[in-house]
């Protein structure tokens, strides 16, 4: 098939350190890929190579057919990039820098219809760029990178520094970009945004990808351990639990609530309350859940920096 | 070259509500025409062998000093903080050629200078009654041109040299300003040492004043005129080349 994106064997050096060593990916048209990694894992690096900022030691890019680093003005028609945190210009208001940028591009899109996308409103419109909220600039960087009409977009960090229902309208708006079949390729540090917009998610850490699947599979989160966290009554603890049950116990809770890790949680949930209701006793404070994907996340990329857990005591203790 | 337009159109709408730049273009000029007229009135002095009145030998100074601001510290200041800020990135990320982005930063203070040299030609001829002899306007196009020129240059040049606005200011500072003292604008060029005017005559600065002087005192001998536009083309192509070497796009890395 013929992707909107495929990187194989791609590296780049900043002197000793190997920013990224080795990555592989590809994007479709018209999905919604979502880039994972903690700071200083290559995610920059490696998008700045793609829209055609960055120089590369080694490896094939391709964007919409095309090699980045020989980025033409025909190439930028049809590519879109929001970038991390921009101050927006300082005297100009809006509506002009969306003037500005619209007359950049052959066919741009209308520039209301744009704004209104985004939900900057006329009023927003008439303020100098620079002067926005924070939430408002992101929108108007978004719209600038929409307003030429583009067939894929960069969106790097786009709700970083957003309240919840900023973040809530940002994800109402980008499934909107899904609709009209942009392919967008979106780095976040928040999972749960990861989760409601990606189609596939690669997880990068140490300059490789470690990890690649859609939201419910990657990390092997399908086959991973539910959670079943619950309260007895005072005086019965984990050890009057039945044998098999007690095996999936894992180590004392601060809330002294018991936590079993499942990997049938509706069996076990079975077990767990004919063995209660023969004895009578009630079983309070109940939870189940599937590990989230920050739980994967967190996982994945400590396992890749070489840390055994986050369980592991900290070393102060040990001194104390 | 519709882009060029396009954006230049979008620079000078900004250009002219940025307040600093409305401070070195226009405000600080004419406040330093006024004090000059008024401090040095009745005095004479030499320029190219002329006698002339003092006023006569400040008003082109100050269309000197002020076509540098507004070229040479406004292009640095701006080029570095939009650089800065990410704006030149943004930018670069549009169909918008990297020689139509530069072009029309350059155009845009070009633009600037062009109706500052014009207020002040206005000012010093209304206001302390310098006229503006018909047959110095050659020399006075050339003086402008030439000096935009070399200071974009330059300017493009310097840019590369500091990574923020913060450290962009003293840079510009320390540049201009002994140059501004030994390129005959402030104190007429003969009065100084001769080794002093070895040095000026190697820089930009001196080649544009005299052009612009000579074109107030109306005299224009062909000889160094010829001199000077090809010291200011010199230095214009190696800003030039400067910049092509080592300039960048994007903001210095955090991390």
């Amino acid at each position: 098939m013929d992707m909107a994106i495929k990187v194989s064997g791609l590296r780049r050096s900043f002197g000793e350190v190997e920013a990224v060593a080795g990555v592989d990916l590809e994007v479709g048209h018209g999905e919604i890929f979502a880039f994972l990694g903690p700071n200083g894992a290559g995610k920059t690096t490696t998008i700045e190579i793609l829209e055609g900022f960055g120089e590369r030691d080694a490896g094939e890019v391709e964007v919409l057919g095309v090699d980045p680093a020989q980025a033409t003005s025909d190439w930028r028609q049809r590519v879109g990039i929001v970038m991390q945190e921009s101050p927006g210009e300082q005297e100009l208001t809006v509506r002009e820098v969306m003037e500005l940028y619209a007359g950049l591009y052959k066919a741009p899109r209308g520039v209301d219809e744009t704004l209104a996308q985004v939900g900057l409103d006329a009023e927003a419109a008439a303020k100098i760029a620079a002067t926005l909220s924070g939430g408002q600039r992101r929108r108007l960087d978004v719209a600038l990178a929409l307003v030429g009409d583009p067939e894929l977009i960069f969106l790097d960090e786009p709700t970083t520094g957003f309240d919840p229902a900023a973040r809530r309208d940002a994800w109402k708006m980008l499934d909107g970009l899904r609709e009209l079949g942009k392919t967008i390729f979106l780095t976040t540090h928040y999972m749960e945004e990861a989760e409601r917009l990606a189609d596939r998610i690669a997880v990068i850490a140490g300059g490789r990808i470690i990890d690649e699947g859609t939201p419910a599979t990657i990390g092997h989160r399908d086959l991973a351990a539910s959670e079943i966290i619950f309260a007895l009554p005072a005086g019965i603890g984990e050890g009057d639990l039945p044998e098999d049950l007690l095996a999936l116990a894992q180590p004392a809770r601060r809330d002294g609530r018991i936590e079993l890790h499942s990997a049938a949680p509706l069996a076990d949930l079975g077990r767990l309350g004919s063995w209660a209701d023969g004895r009578g006793l009630e079983v309070t404070e109940l939870e189940v859940h599937r590990p989230t994907l920050e739980d994967v996340y967190l996982r994945l990329t400590a396992e890749a920096a070489g840390v055994a857990g986050a369980n592991g005591n900290p070393i102060g203790e040990e001194v104390a | 070259m519709d882009l060029v337009l396009h954006v230049t159109r979008f620079n000078l709408r900004a250009y002219l509500r940025n307040r600093k730049a409305r401070m070195f273009t226009i405000v600080i000029p004419l406040i330093l025409l006024a004090l000059l007229a008024g401090v040095f009135h009745g005095g004479e002095t030499t320029v190219s062998g002329v006698t002339i009145d003092y006023r006569q030998f400040f008003v082109p100074s100050v269309i000197v000093f002020s076509l540098t601001l507004t070229t040479l510290a406004m292009l640095v200041a701006t080029v570095v903080s939009q650089r800065e800020l990410g704006i030149t990135k943004r930018r670069r990320a549009t169909p918008l050629p990297a020689w139509a982005l530069i072009v029309s930063q350059s155009l845009t203070v070009v633009a600037m200078a062009i109706a500052t040299v014009i207020l002040l030609l206005l000012v010093g001829a209304i206001a302390f009654g310098v006229h503006f002899p018909a047959r110095g306007v050659p020399s006075l196009v050339l003086g402008v041109l030439g000096g935009a020129a070399a200071f974009c240059g330059l300017g493009y040049a310097l840019s590369t040299f500091a990574d923020s606005a913060d450290s962009a200011q003293p840079m510009i500072q320390l540049v201009t300003f002994p140059l501004f003292f030994i390129s005959g604008i402030w104190i007429p060029l003969s009065q100084l040492p001769d080794w002093l005017q070895v040095i000026a005559k190697v820089f930009p600065v001196e080649h544009v004043a005299d052009l612009v002087h000579r074109a107030y005192v109306g005299v224009v001998p062909t000889g160094p005129v010829v001199l000077d536009v090809a010291i200011l083309i010199a230095w214009a192509g190696l800003g030039a080349a400067v910049a092509a070497k080592r300039f960048v796009w994007l903001p210095p890395r955090k991390g």
